[in-house]
């Protein structure tokens, strides 16, 4: 698969492994090179004695070098992809050497091993007796977390920004201890809301609302739908076993990858890959973590690009974050479904709602969406004259204004409510990332 | 109904409750219900409708209708696109952030009349916020799209679009000296009458600087205003006299050579004999003309005769000794005073523009001249620099550096050689800095250059790697626009 040039670089893990990456993407650097269907191969003259063995498997984006670098992919790995996107037709040894066909094979003979182990059986009564009591401490943590919270409306809010950030980390700690890391989290975003901005105390009111409409429903327990129930479960801290979850049947179909977002926090990286199924028009989201030098991603996307695959969705009444059920396939980011304008997004947010009070921002994609400015700031108008506003903190909005030049286009977008961040737009029939 | 469920909460329901009539009529039949249920205290009370409100709210949320948003569409470009070659080639070079190559190709890309495509706009515009130099290359390759945003965006509002006149007139200092220059290159009268009307407004730092531009092209045209100045600011005045020393026909140039003259003749055989006359006439001091030597075996007689020769056109000495340029030169050469004055004649040659002296005098020569160099061809000046370079070879790299056009393969290789042997004068800033002048091909040569020192080797090898990528880059460029 012949990704673009944009596209390499996005599976770059940063940005001095971006320059460093293009650096190598010059034929003088590769001793050898080679390119099949299947797998993409070089050695590359590094300061070491031998060459460095390269090798990227196409249908699966995966890399493996011979380099001491704990970066992933690393640059050689990021310069051969973006020299084979630029000049593929000097890659004309299309039969793999030993030690590529070595590794393709291996990988074969891994993804057959962690099916067999994803089959064992697990000790269900064993998981089902510590589940139990995980249960009871947790709803012990949340008797506590309910007089807290009433405390805080009893005596207003207004002596919040007083507060010192041991207040707010005292209850997320208990609630840690209670075995609610959900929870916890969530009042660690209280703590995060700038006490000292304008309109804090309505973001603080959500937030505190959202807290209060999990662990209520988490008490109604066997009241809710299982599906509901199983989210909340999530919510307040209970995981899903992932191997389990990859055992049941997925969606297939063909998944737009719209954007990335990446964020570091402690050492830790968090990969937001924000997907759409183009037959299905269900949006998804899947989420990687792995700690800088320490764990290598398991997976590689490309976004701007889209796969054949099946997601398998976490429980949920307005399914969102997803599995990737591999093997995937990349392919060129087709043309899709775009809803026909704000109306449709306000009628299905609405919908979701009602369903689940308490979720996440999500991928649309919206026909013919113009940027406008309004009372100093920017909006998107559709063909009906509606507009909604752009989230605040979006950053290109120069570029998004640069590629529309006052003309509509098709955008997908992410957000909830009332507030939208363009992810990226239809080009000219080329899908753009912003 | 948000509002009042916040305002209750930051007062706290100890002060103050919600009621029903807070709430949506939609509502009330639920905050009845709530209100009503005496088994809930009353926080829970409160967090149950504002929770049912949040609800509410978040599934009411409609778009604005509003069709008055005004936003007119850009204006259909004029000019094609850029390839994607140049567009990987501009990529590259602002990964790079080398401003030397975005400007060769913003350069490239203008005088191949193509502009570049939209989503590198704001990239290119906000690069031109902080070099001024580029921000007009910037707004043309940005075509008709790049002014559109432009407009909505105050920062990239560059005053582009005035005529040289209003730039002249209203501009900043910066502005104004940039289209003197520019003005005074293609047209030199206009120049002088632009400066000669607006010369009562300005201040004296902006009257040195305006009349030091008018150092390009000065000539004869220009001596009836300069002479007319009555100028009191010292700086200000030593430049009137620089630029009336550069003018053949000016009273202060008549009057070295009246001097040199009386002071300079041809003795017996090719002997010359020289004898100025002290004191010197207070204009003549006045004018510039330093009387006290600075040098010990310089005296006070030599130091005042080489300043004068500097400032006289070197073809005076040709009617003065009836003699041909080579026979001048020998001459001078020959007596042992007389050739102290060589370098005051290439300096003439030089002020002058006397070409074909300048070629003579630096025949054979082994000392280094910068002052010579500009009026030679580029390939004149390299061999010229190639024959010097093992004895001056930082004074021949300077002056290098401060051309614009490619240096020639040879004297590049000369160049990277000695840079390689002193790694620790020449890094890599200084190939970001001249990276236009490299030659495409001296990334071929780049491994024969490699210093005998081990201990040099590695540094060459890793500067050599750099060179490659940036020569690289301005080869995709010239490619990209071919």
């Amino acid at each position: 698969m012949l990704l673009s040039e944009e596209q390499v670089l996005t599976l770059a893990p940063d940005e001095p492994s971006r320059k460093a990456g293009k650096a190598l993407a010059g034929v003088s650097k590769w001793v050898s090179k080679g390119a099949s269907e299947q797998a993409l191969w070089g050695e590359c003259q590094g300061s070491g004695s031998k060459p460095y063995q390269t090798q990227i498997d196409l249908t699966s984006t995966a890399f493996k070098c011979s380099c001491p670098s704990r970066k992933f992919p690393c640059k050689h790995g990021i310069g051969l992809m973006l020299l084979y996107a630029r000049e593929p037709a000097i890659f004309t040894d299309n039969t793999p050497p030993s030690w590529v066909t070595e590794w393709l094979d291996k990988r074969t003979v891994k993804e057959t091993k962690k099916q067999e182990k994803e089959d064992k059986p697990a000790d269900d009564i064993a998981r089902d007796k510590r589940q139990q009591a995980r249960q009871q401490k947790v709803e012990d943590g949340i008797y506590e977390l309910l007089l807290w919270m009433k405390d805080i409306v009893r005596n207003g809010l207004l002596q919040l920004p007083e507060k010192g950030s041991s207040y707010w980390e005292n209850m997320a700690r208990r609630m840690v201890d209670a075995q609610a890391p959900g929870l916890a989290g969530m009042i660690r975003a209280l703590s995060e809301i700038n006490f000292y901005g304008e309109g804090w105390q309505h973001q603080f009111m959500e937030q505190f609302l959202r807290i209060y409409l999990v662990i209520q429903g988490f008490s109604q327990g066997e009241n809710l739908s299982p599906l509901l129930q199983q989210e909340l479960r999530s919510l307040v801290g209970f995981t899903h076993s992932q191997e389990a979850l990859r055992q049941e049947a997925g969606l297939k179909d063909t998944w737009l990858i719209l954007n990335k977002q990446i964020t570091e926090e402690d050492a830790l990286t968090t990969e937001k890959y924000w997907l759409f199924g183009l037959h299905s028009y269900q949006p998804a989201l899947v989420l990687q973590f792995y700690a800088r030098g320490m764990s290598r991603p398991q997976l590689l996307l490309t976004p701007g690009m889209s796969i054949e695959a099946a997601l398998v969705f976490f429980p949920s009444v307005i399914p969102l974050r997803a599995l990737i059920k591999e093997p995937v396939t990349n392919n060129k980011l087709q043309d899709t479904y775009g809803m026909t304008g704000w109306q449709e997004v306000v009628t299905a947010e609405t919908s979701l709602a009602a369903q689940m009070p308490v979720r996440s921002e999500r991928p649309y994609i919206v026909q013919q969406l113009t940027p406008v400015q309004h009372d100093l700031k920017w909006w998107l108008k559709d063909s009906n004259d509606q507009i909604m506003p752009v989230k605040d903190s979006f950053r290109n909005i120069w570029k998004l204004l640069a590629l529309s030049g006052g003309h509509p286009l098709d955008m997908a977008v992410l957000g909830k409510e009332q507030e939208y961040e363009p992810l990226g737009v239809w080009h000219n029939g080329v899908y753009k990332l912003l | 109904m948000w509002n009042n469920i916040v305002n209750t909460a930051l007062l706290g329901i100890g002060k103050k409750t919600l009621s029903p009539a807070d709430l949506p009529a939609d509502l009330i039949p639920v905050a009845e219900s709530v209100l009503g249920d005496r088994s809930l205290d009353s926080e829970t009370q409160f967090l149950h409708l504002a929770a049912v409100a949040l609800n509410y709210r978040q599934s009411g949320v409609n778009a604005v209708q509003h069709g008055g948003v005004p936003l007119s569409p850009a204006p259909p470009e004029e000019k094609p696109f850029c390839n994607t070659a140049a567009i990987y080639a501009l990529q590259d070079a602002l990964d790079m952030d080398l401003l030397p190559l975005v400007t060769y190709w913003l350069e490239a890309c203008y005088h191949k009349e193509q502009i570049v495509v939209p989503e590198y706009i704001p990239v290119l515009l906000d690069t031109a916020v902080s070099q001024k130099r580029i921000r007009h290359l910037a707004m043309a390759v940005c075509g008709k799209r790049g002014q559109w945003l432009s407009a909505m965006n105050a920062e990239w509002q560059f005053p582009f679009a005035l005529s040289n006149e209003e730039r002249w007139q209203t501009g900043s200092a910066e502005d104004r000296r940039q289209v003197l220059l520019e003005i005074r290159q293609a047209y030199p009268g206009m120049a002088r009458e632009w400066l000669a009307q607006t010369w009562s407004q300005e201040n004296t730092s902006a009257r040195t600087e305006f009349l030091r531009i008018l150092r390009t092209n000065a000539g004869e045209e220009d001596l009836s205003w300069l002479e007319s100045l009555q100028e009191r600011n010292q700086k200000v005045k030593d430049e009137v006299w620089t630029l009336l020393r550069l003018i053949p026909e000016s009273f202060i140039v008549q009057a070295y050579w009246q001097l040199l003259q009386r002071s300079v003749s041809r003795g017996a055989g090719k002997a010359l004999h020289i004898s100025l006359q002290l004191p010197l006439d207070k204009t003549i001091v006045d004018s510039g003309i330093s009387t006290i030597s600075n040098q010990k075996n310089v005296s006070e007689e030599a130091h005042i005769l080489f300043q004068l020769i500097g400032n006289v056109p070197p073809s005076l000495w040709e009617s003065h000794f009836n003699a041909g340029k080579e026979e001048v030169i020998e001459l001078f050469r020959q007596d042992d005073l007389g050739k102290q004055f060589i370098p005051a004649l290439i300096i003439a040659a030089n002020r002058f523009k006397a070409v074909a002296w300048l070629r003579l005098l630096l025949q054979d020569t082994t000392t280094f001249y910068p002052e010579g160099m500009p009026l030679l061809t580029a390939a004149e000046q390299e061999t010229y620099a190639l024959s010097i370079f093992s004895s001056y070879p930082q004074d021949v790299i300077n002056y290098l550096s401060n051309r614009t056009d490619e240096w020639g393969l040879t004297i590049t290789g000369e160049v990277l050689k000695w840079m390689a042997r002193n790694p620790y004068q020449y890094t890599r800033n200084f190939f970001d800095k001249h990276v236009l002048q490299l030659p495409p091909a001296i990334a071929d040569e780049l491994d024969k250059l490699t210093p005998e020192e081990p201990a040099y080797q590695a540094t060459w090898r890793n500067t050599s790697e750099h060179i490659r990528k940036l020569v690289s880059c301005k080869v995709q460029i010239t490619n990209a626009f071919k």
